[in-house]
This record gives C-alpha cells, sequence and structure tokens, in this order.
C-alpha cells in the first residue's frame, strides 16, 4: 500500500474515533478522496499540522465556521457567539493535534514510520485561499450534522 | 486529593478541560505553563505535587521538560499528556523517570483513574 493511501485510511478511523470521543460527533466520509489540487477555498477555520521523520508532509484540517462553534461548546462546555474567538480557534488547534496524533501513532506502531509532529497553528478568514506546492496531496470530506469538514494530508517526495 | 497540582500544555483549550476535572476531583491547580521551558522555572518555584505535562509543545518539549525537572528533583510526580501514544515515545518517558501516562483525549474517569493508581503505587 502507498504511504498516502495509508494515511488516508488512518486519517478516516482518526477523525471519526477522535470527533466521536471529544465531540459526540458522527463523521460520514461518504465521498471518495479528492485528488490534490493546487488550490484550496478553505471553508472558514484553518489548522495546519506538520511532521517529519521517515516522511515529511502536512496535515490540513479545515472547517465551517458552524461546526468550529459547535465543537467549542461541545469540548469546553461554553458558547461563544462568532468563531471568532481564541477559544475556538484553540479548540480547533486542539482537534486537529489529538487527531494528528492519532493518525500519527498508529502509523508508527504499524508502519515504523517514526514520525513526530508539530504544534498546530490556526487561522480564520473569508474566502482564504490555501495553495499547495511541492507537495502530493488527496484531500477527504467530512460531513457532520453540524457543517463540513475537509481534511488534506500532504506528503512530500510520494508520487 | 491533591492541593498544589501544576498543568503545562500548549492548549488554553487543554488547560481549561484539565482545571474543571481536576477540580471535581478535588484537586486544586497551582500553576500553568504553555512551554517547557516556563515548566522548569514554575516548577522551581511551586513544587507542585504533581505535574501533568503535554509532550509537544513549543520552545521546550514536554520530555525535554520532564528531563530537566527529574534531574532538578528524582521525587518529582509526572505525568505526560500526549495525542501521540507510540511505544517509542513512551519509552523515552519511561527512561526519563514520568509516571504515567494520559493519551487524548481523556475524560474525568481516566484522570481519575490515573490519579488513584499513582496514589495506590505510593502506598
Amino acid at each position: 500500500m502507498g504511504e498516502l493511501q495509508a494515511f488516508v485510511n488512518q486519517a478516516k478511523l482518526s477523525a471519526q474515533k477522535i470527533l466521536s470521543v471529544m465531540a459526540d460527533l458522527q463523521a460520514g466520509f461518504d465521498e471518495p478522496p479528492l485528488p490534490g489540487e493546487n488550490e484550496i477555498e478553505a471553508y472558514g477555520i484553518s489548522s495546519i499540522i506538520s511532521f517529519t521523520g521517515k516522511i515529511k508532509g502536512r496535515i490540513l484540517i479545515d472547517m465551517e465556521h458552524n461546526l468550529g462553534l459547535h465543537l467549542a461548546r461541545m469540548i469546553t462546555g461554553d458558547d461563544y457567539r462568532t468563531a471568532y474567538n481564541e477559544m475556538v480557534l484553540e479548540t480547533v488547534a486542539e482537534l486537529n493535534n489529538t487527531i494528528s496524533g492519532d493518525l500519527v501513532t498508529n502509523l508508527n506502531n504499524n508502519h515504523g514510520l517514526k514520525l513526530w509532529l508539530s504544534p498546530p497553528i490556526v487561522f480564520i478568514g473569508e474566502q482564504v485561499v490555501i495553495t499547495v506546492t511541492r507537495l502530493t496531496s488527496t484531500s477527504l470530506v467530512c460531513r457532520t450534522e453540524h457543517g463540513k469538514l475537509l481534511f488534506n494530508i500532504a506528503l512530500e517526495g510520494v508520487s | 486529593m491533591l492541593k498544589h497540582v501544576m498543568l503545562v500544555d500548549d492548549s488554553i483549550v487543554v488547560l481549561k478541560m484539565l482545571e474543571k476535572t481536576l477540580q471535581k476531583l478535588d484537586c486544586q491547580v497551582s500553576a500553568t505553563a504553555r512551554n517547557g521551558k516556563d515548566a522548569v522555572k514554575l516548577y522551581q518555584e511551586h513544587k507542585p505535587e504533581l505535574v501533568f505535562m503535554d509532550i509537544t509543545m513549543p520552545i521546550k518539549s514536554g520530555l525535554e521538560a520532564a528531563a530537566e525537572i527529574m534531574g532538578l528533583d528524582p521525587q518529582a510526580r509526572i505525568i505526560m499528556l500526549t495525542a501521540m501514544g507510540d511505544a517509542e515515545i513512551m519509552a523515552r518517558a519511561r527512561e526519563i523517570g514520568v509516571r504515567d501516562f494520559l493519551q487524548k483525549p481523556f475524560d474525568e474517569q481516566m484522570i481519575k483513574d490515573t490519579l488513584v493508581k499513582l496514589i495506590k503505587e505510593e502506598q
């Protein structure tokens, strides 16, 4: 199995598990993975984690504002009027950290990839376009009852 | 249960969740830090009974900070918080002398079980 496929398969499992445990949310990955585009038009709140080890790359999570607000409410126990709030953004960053951690742990234990995560960054904006260059990537669209979430997994030096 | 607990994590969400849960378990948080460098400094100032420490943090990682704290105080009680539970990291942490691990996402029962286990092991 290629590296990217191994990442994609595990990403689905990790996302479903973590969203269920942290926020009691069912995540559906009904669409097939999308081939990597050079530009991604963001849904609204995005978080990126890089990793290094036998393979280098990064994991991008991007979600609609409503989903971010719902997750922040479920995880912190507080309500927020707007996604432009430090706790909402930190929730998205921590969610990415936890999903990516589970993904990387499984890949390390099952495939010996010795991957190590960086701390996440998070950003929010209107009509944000994220460019992906020099990396092989694939996107997964995840639907929940509170909004959509996109995973983009990009690996360096992999075809 | 414990009067002086220190929390170290670069995520304010995790700090908030942990503090709320520990208060429910009758534990008091006396210090928080958001990176390993501040964790070492605050440990020396506060000498907490227990430290919950994240592994992946900016400036200085939790493993580096834990090693430094254990060097300063071999009796320090440190529980690592980690999103990454792979065997190699856990082995490195055990060599440093940490007492236990909590893999994220953790809930109230997991934290309670960890505290009870720690206290039982010391009795």
